[in-house]
């Protein structure tokens, strides 16, 4: 939609039928006359009906600075400073090298903290949100080629206002660094930026761009209102890989590194990107449930694994009782979710019988899919912590935590479904970094903690006094490669020391450690030792295998160290 | 014959620049003609001057110096502007 579609539809909302209500202050160092109008449209589709005010033309200063000002009176939720480098390079945009180094440095440095203030002064009379935007960097410099020779070029100083500011406020809550420099860098500066708007008008955005600006604020107005969206529902076939596996098989699909392959390797990148910063992923398909699941698990270059869907829905029932079934399984409203699907007539379908799904147009070229993905900007929050990062698994856990309870009666049962196969092999160069890597970085079910470098491992599988293994999982979902580690020390002829116990999280609770132990008594047995001995050392995190020697027939010696005698 | 047809085109040059302008300025089409200046009418405030260039180049496909846009001040003027711009394009 263009700029004037917005200014024709400004006159037309309805504002009875919106349900959410927003306070929106627009403050800038330039004209942005038709912003406000976009604003509302832009609100008003998501059903919020937004007032924005417009502070006067380049007055913002005054208006933060004065507590009595209409700024402070209008009392906005939300308040944006949208602000380029003409507005704070000012002369020097133009004449970067009429002063020396030390010059351009205490500018820049005084000119920052004009800034802070600005921003700390909003914090004392508000108590409302603000959004400050960042400055295009120069893409300019009359010293051409040399520019990036000189030391605190034009650049250089554009660069570090950014960085102050952003570092100065990456604590505090309720400010927020508008990245205008990618907006920019982004659309071209050249799109953006129309000298005759300037000249005219002092546009620092020409008015057919406000609309992608605007696009862009609705990132931080959207979770304002909690109208972010939680959950992406993904169709598969010439969705998440190129064909239909019912027809092509499972050889036949197209994903992997050759064209056009590579671009559903590439969209399934960005899609887990998302998953691992909490947005939860789900399937929805009309498929075989054998054909499209060998493929999530076994296609080597599938990019999204069964563990990072949340819900899958492979069957032949309509994609709108799915949606609906997804919605309640996941337990999140229709209107957190945005569908997925290259099938128009699927689309049109969801569309009209589930008007809160966000229906996401996929171009015809899959070529293109990481661009509609990229530009949906809905999935905004304000701060991502560790329980977002983790919101993808914990789900998926869920899942097959109910599916295991709806069909076994107890673990055990569950456990022995799962075919479960623990492949132990001794250290060689392909493992060995692997192994190193499992001591690093495994936390929970350690026993010892100890941390081994590549090189040091090395050295044990040479010395001799040392045994050490990888275990290698498998279950009939899939291959979890090397996720355990057992070294043993070679203490005598007639005992042996547990040096390290490790196992990753993601084979936990599967019963694999016990069979990891008995695996390693079996063999002391075979080599005629008497004692085998294991520790525990108790850290923050390990205390999930605190008992584990004990509770498989080790006797405590200490503290730390259990003895098993055969 | 050339005559008629710069005479059409003329004509709906006229209808389209009326067009816009309307929506622009937020009046009735029939109020303009060729006297309605910067000077009788309010809503024609500089933003809205940037506003109705934008347009018509875009709507005409045709490049308006800046200068030149400077000195359109009356409908009579922007159409004048505009037929010649279209005729240099078509030639």
């Amino acid at each position: 939609m263009d700029f004037n579609w917005y200014m024709l539809e400004y006159g037309k909302i309805d504002r009875g039928r919106l349900n959410k209500k927003i306070k929106i202050a627009l403050l800038s160092g330039f004209t942005i006359s038709g912003l406000k109008e976009v604003f509302e449209v832009k609100c008003a589709q998501i059903g919020v009906n937004a007032s924005v005010y417009e502070g006067g033309y380049n007055q913002y200063f005054q208006e933060i600075l004065n507590e009595k000002s209409r700024f402070y009176e209008f009392d906005s939720d939300i308040a944006f400073i949208l602000i380029d480098n003409r507005t704070v390079l000012g002369e020097y945009l133009f004449f970067p090298y009429k002063d020396g180094q030390t010059k351009r440095k205490r500018f820049i440095s005084k000119i920052t903290k004009d800034y802070i203030t600005l921003v700390k002064t909003f914090l004392k009379n508000s108590t409302g949100k603000l959004v400050i935007s960042n400055l295009n960097i120069p893409s300019y410099s009359p010293y051409g080629i040399a520019e990036e020779k000189t030391s605190y070029g034009l650049k250089d100083m554009t660069v570090e206002f950014n960085q102050r500011i952003k570092e100065t406020f990456t604590k505090e809550s309720r400010v927020f660094i508008y990245d205008f420099n990618s907006f920019v860098s982004r659309l071209g500066e050249n799109t953006v930026f129309d000298y005759k708007m300037y000249y005219l008008g002092d546009f620092r955005v020409s008015q057919k761009m406000l609309p992608s600006l605007c696009e862009d604020l609705m990132g931080y107005v959207k979770p304002l209102l909690s109208l972010s969206k939680k959950c992406i529902v993904l169709d598969l076939d010439n969705t998440l890989w190129g064909g239909v596996v019912g027809e092509d098989g499972f050889e036949g699909i197209r994903l992997g590194p050759e064209p056009p392959g590579n671009a559903y390797v590439e969209f399934q990148k960005r899609l887990l990107a998302l998953f691992q910063r909490g947005v939860i992923l789900a399937v929805n398909s009309r498929n075989n449930p054998e054909d499209a699941l060998k493929v999530i698990r076994e296609h080597p270059y599938m990019i999204l694994r069964e563990e990072n869907f949340a819900s899958v829905r492979i069957n032949w029932s309509d994609k709108v009782s799915n949606l609906r079934e997804l919605a309640d399984e996941i337990n999140i409203g229709l209107d957190s979710m945005v569908y997925l699907d290259d099938d128009p007539v699927n689309r049109e379908l969801v569309r009209k019988m589930l008007p809160d799904v966000l229906v996401v147009d996929l171009p015809e070229d899959p070529s293109y899919y990481v661009n509609a993905l990229m530009e949906l900007n809905c999935f905004n929050i304000f701060h991502v912590t560790e329980d977002d990062k983790k919101r993808g698994l914990m789900y998926s856990q869920e899942r097959r935590r109910l599916e295991a309870q709806s069909s076994f009666s107890d673990l055990k049962s569950f456990l022995k479904t799962l075919e479960i196969k623990v492949e132990i092999q001794k250290a060689n160069s392909f493992s060995i970094p692997r192994i190193s890597q499992l001591t690093l970085r495994t936390n929970q079910f350690n026993l010892t903690t100890k941390r081994y470098q590549e090189e040091k491992i090395r050295e044990l599988t040479k010395s001799g006094d040392f045994l050490v293994y990888s275990a290698r999982v498998k279950d009939k979902f899939g291959d979890y490669g090397i996720t355990g580690v057992v070294i043993i020390t070679l203490k005598s002829k007639d005992e042996w020391e547990i040096d390290t116990f490790l196992l990753s999280c993601r084979v936990l609770g599967r019963g694999v450690e016990k069979t990891i132990l008995s695996w390693i008594m079996e063999e002391a047995k075979k080599a005629k030792v008497k004692r085998l001995v294991g520790t525990y050392i108790p850290t923050q995190k390990n205390p999930v295998c605190k008992d584990f020697y004990e509770d498989n027939g080790f006797k405590k010696i200490n503290d730390r160290s259990y003895k098993y005698v055969f | 014959m050339i005559d008629l047809k710069e005479k059409s085109n003329n004509k709906s040059i006229d209808a389209t620049l009326k067009g816009i302008f309307s929506r622009i300025m937020n009046r009735p089409p029939k109020s303009i003609d060729d006297t309605t200046s910067q000077d009788t009418l309010s809503a024609w405030n500089s933003l809205n001057h940037l506003l109705l260039i934008t347009e018509v180049e875009k709507d005409f496909d045709i490049a308006i110096p800046i200068d030149v846009s400077l000195e359109i001040k009356s409908f009579h003027r922007l159409k004048e502007v505009v037929s010649k711009r279209v005729r240099e394009r078509r030639a």
